[in-house]
C-alpha cells in the first residue's frame, strides 16, 4: 500500500521559536535564491499592507485614457476602461496572499483534527474518515476545488473555502499515517498509563509530534493554491471585477492580448514570481524540517489508496 | 499480474462507490430544494415543481433516489441537460474526442520536452546544461499554465503569425493549447528524470558497464535510460486526471469545444445534472488509469514498492 505520508511520525519535537530560527538561518545562510524568495514575499506583504498609500491611482477608477501602454504615468499601462494596472496590481497583492493562507488554514484546521482522530480512535471511525479521504483524493485537485464551488457558489470566500476542503485530505492523511505510528510509542502508552483523556493525548502528545510534518505538508501546499486561486479568478468562480485580482486581471488581458499585451503580462509575472517563490520556500522548510521525507506532490497521489 | 489486478480493483471498488454517492450528493448538498436548483431560472410554478419531484425521484428518501442514480448510470443514462435539453452521455460523447486530443496531445509535449531535458541534466549533474534543466524544471512548475497559454498566443500567434490561436478544424490549431498545457508536466518529467538517471549512474551496475568500456552513449541507452523511464511513465498515467482537468482551463482559454470547456459552463449555468456527469465521467477515467498504472508499475517492476518517491 502506498503510504502519502512520511514513514514515521517520531520527527524531532516542535520547538517554534528554534525552528523558526533554524529556518531564518538556513535561509540567509549564503543562500541567495533563498534570501531572495524571503524578500520578494516581504515585499508583497508590504505593498499588500500599504496598497491604500502606494497604489498612485484607483485600481477601480475608471478614466477615458484606456488601453494607454506603459508609460512613466502608468508604469503598467492601463485597461481597458482606462484603470492603471499598476494600481491594481499592487492591489490585488491583498487577494493573493489572502486566498492561500485562508484556504490552506481551512484545511489545517480541519484536516489535522481528522487525521488524529482516524489515527487515534476505533477502527470503525477510522475506516470513515479515511475512506471519506479517499474518495476525495480520487478527483484531480482542481476538479474536487470546482465540485465544491459548484455547491457552495462562487465568490473570494467560497473560493477560499473551496481550496481548502479540497487539501484536507491530504493533511488528514499524513497526520493519520504519524498518529498510528506515534500510537505504538511508550510515551503515549505511558500517557495512557497515567489515565489521561485521549483529547489530552492527541492535543499534547501527538500533535507536537507530528506538527513539523504539517508545517512541511502546509508550506509546500502555498503554490499550489495561489495557482489553484488564481485559476478560479481567471475562470471567473472567485473574484468578480471591477474589484483588482491578478488572475481576474490576467483573464480580462486575455481578450486584449492584440492591442494591449500588458494587462495580462503583469499580473501573469505576478503570479509567477510569487509561486516561484513559494515553492522555493517550501522545499526549503521541507528540507529544514525533514531531510528524509519524502513529500510527495498532492497531484501524483493515488485515488483510491490508503495509508 | 491477475491477481495484481484483482486486487487493485478491490481497492478501487470502494472508492468507486464512494465517488458516486460524493456526485450523486452534489445536487443535494447545494442549499435549497433541489427541484427547484433544476429548473434554474424558467420561473417554475408550485405545480410543475411538484411534477418533477415526482418525476425524478425527489419525493423519495436519499438512499432509495441513490439507489435509482446508480440504476440509470448503469444504463448510460447521465441525464438531461436543463440548459440544452439533450441527454448528457451525449453531450459528454461529442465532446470528449477533443479534450482526450487536447490531453494526448499535451502529453506528447510533455515527453518530448522533458525527456531530453531530463537526460540533459541528468548526464553531467552539476553542469551549466544541469543548472539550465534545473531551471526550467523550476519555472515549469511556477508559471501558470494558464498565463503560459496567453504568451505563446502573443509570440506565435499575435506577432509571428506563425500558429492560430482559436478555431478548429485545422491540425495546427491544437500546438498553442498542447504545449500549454504539457509545459508543467515537461518540467515534472524533466526533474524526476534528471534525478532518476543521477542515481542510476551511482549504481555498481553502471560501474561495471563502463568498465567493459561501454559508450556512453550506450551506457544511456541500453543500461541508464530504461530503469530511469519506468518512474516516468507512472507519473504520466498519475498526472493524466490532471491534465485532463487541467484542460477546463486550455479549453475556456482557446475556445476549444470539450468536457472541459463543457463543465465550466455548467458551472456557470446551474446546470448541476451536467456537472455531475462532467465530474464523474473525469472522476472514473482518473481512477482507472491510475488502476492502469498501479498494475502495469506492478508487472513491470515488481521490485520497487507500489509507493514511489521522489516525484516532487
Amino acid at each position: 500500500m502506498s503510504s502519502a505520508a512520511p514513514a514515521v511520525g517520531s520527527g524531532p519535537p516542535f520547538r517554534p521559536l528554534a525552528d523558526a530560527a533554524r529556518i531564518a538561518r538556513a535561509l540567509t545562510s549564503g543562500d541567495r535564491v533563498g534570501a531572495a524568495a524571503v524578500l520578494f514575499i516581504l515585499f508583497v506583504c508590504i505593498v499588500a499592507l500599504l496598497a491604500p498609500t502606494l497604489a498612485p491611482y484607483d485600481p477601480v477608477h475608471t478614466t477615458s485614457d484606456t488601453l494607454a501602454a506603459p508609460s512613466v504615468r502608468h508604469p503598467f499601462g492601463t485597461d481597458q476602461f482606462g484603470r492603471d494596472m499598476l494600481s491594481r496590481v499592487i492591489w490585488g497583492a491583498r487577494i493573493i496572499l489572502l486566498a492561500p493562507v485562508v484556504g490552506i488554514g481551512i484545511s489545517t484546521v480541519i484536516g489535522v483534527p481528522l487525521g488524529l482522530l482516524a489515527g487515534y480512535s476505533t477502527r470503525w471511525i477510522s475506516a470513515v474518515i479515511m475512506r471519506t479521504m479517499d474518495v476525495m483524493l480520487a478527483f484531480p485537485g482542481l476538479l474536487l476545488v470546482l465540485i465544491v464551488v459548484t455547491i457552495i457558489g462562487g465568490g473570494l470566500a467560497n473560493v477560499m473555502i473551496a481550496i481548502g476542503v479540497s487539501f484536507i485530505p491530504v493533511f488528514a492523511r499524513v497526520v493519520y499515517g504519524s498518529t498510528l505510528a506515534a500510537k505504538g510509542q511508550d510515551y503515549v502508552l505511558a500517557a495512557r498509563a497515567l489515565g489521561y483523556s485521549p483529547l489530552r493525548i492527541m492535543a499534547y502528545h501527538i500533535l507536537p509530534n507530528v506538527m513539523t510534518q504539517i508545517i512541511v505538508i502546509a508550506s509546500s501546499a502555498i503554490g499550489w493554491a495561489i495557482l489553484t486561486a488564481t485559476t478560479l479568478n481567471f475562470l471567473g468562480f472567485g473574484v468578480k471585477l471591477p474589484t483588482p485580482d491578478w488572475g481576474a486581471d490576467l483573464a480580462a488581458g486575455k481578450d486584449w492580448l492584440r492591442l494591449a499585451w500588458w494587462i495580462a503580462t503583469f499580473p501573469g509575472l505576478a503570479i509567477t514570481a510569487m509561486i516561484l517563490a513559494s515553492n522555493y520556500l517550501g522545499d526549503q522548510v521541507a528540507a529544514v524540517f525533514d531531510p528524509q521525507s519524502h513529500w510527495r506532490d498532492r497531484a501524483s497521489r493515488v485515488g483510491g489508496e490508503e495509508v | 499480474m491477475l491477481r495484481l489486478l484483482a486486487r487493485r480493483v478491490a481497492i478501487s471498488a470502494p472508492v468507486l462507490f464512494g465517488v458516486t454517492v460524493l456526485v450523486f450528493l452534489i445536487l443535494h448538498l447545494i442549499p435549497g430544494d433541489p427541484a427547484q436548483i433544476l429548473l434554474f431560472g424558467s420561473r417554475p410554478t408550485p405545480q410543475q415543481l411538484a411534477q418533477l419531484r415526482v418525476q425524478l425521484g425527489l419525493d423519495q428518501p436519499l438512499p432509495v433516489q441513490y439507489i435509482g442514480y446508480v440504476g440509470r448510470l448503469l444504463h448510460g443514462d447521465l441525464g438531461t441537460s436543463f440548459i440544452t435539453g439533450r441527454p448528457i452521455a451525449e453531450e459528454i460523447a461529442a465532446r470528449f474526442p477533443d479534450t482526450l486530443q487536447l490531453t494526448l496531445a499535451a502529453m506528447l509535449v510533455a515527453v518530448l520536452i522533458g525527456v531530453p531535458v531530463g537526460i540533459a541534466g541528468g548526464l553531467h549533474p552539476g553542469s551549466w546544461t544541469d543548472r539550465l534543466a534545473g531551471g526550467f524544471s523550476i519555472l515549469g512548475v511556477a508559471v501558470p499554465y494558464f498565463w503560459f497559454a496567453l504568451i505563446l498566443v502573443l509570440v506565435f500567434a499575435v506577432n509571428l503569425r506563425v500558429l492560430p490561436s482559436l478555431g478548429e478544424g485545422e491540425p495546427q490549431a491544437i500546438v498553442l493549447p498542447a504545449v500549454s498545457l504539457g509545459w508543467g508536466l515537461s518540467a515534472i518529467i524533466a526533474r524526476l528524470l534528471r534525478n532518476n538517471l543521477v542515481e542510476i549512474y551511482r549504481q555498481p551496475y553502471m560501474q561495471v558497464a563502463k568498465a567493459k568500456g561501454l559508450s556512453e552513449s550506450m551506457m544511456l541507452y541500453r543500461h541508464a535510460l530504461k530503469n530511469a523511464l519506468i518512474p516516468v511513465v507512472t507519473i504520466l498515467g498519475l498526472q493524466f486526471g490532471n491534465v485532463l482537468s487541467g484542460a477546463v482551463v486550455v479549453e475556456v482559454i482557446f475556445g476549444r469545444p470539450g468536457i472541459g470547456s463543457y463543465l465550466v459552463q455548467a458551472i456557470q449555468a446551474k446546470d448541476i445534472p451536467a456537472v455531475q456527469s462532467v465530474v464523474l465521467f473525469i472522476a472514473v477515467i482518473y481512477l482507472v488509469i491510475n488502476l492502469l498504472v498501479d498494475v502495469a508499475y506492478g508487472v513491470l517492476d515488481p521490485r520497487i514498492r507500489l509507493s514511489w518517491t521522489g516525484s516532487r
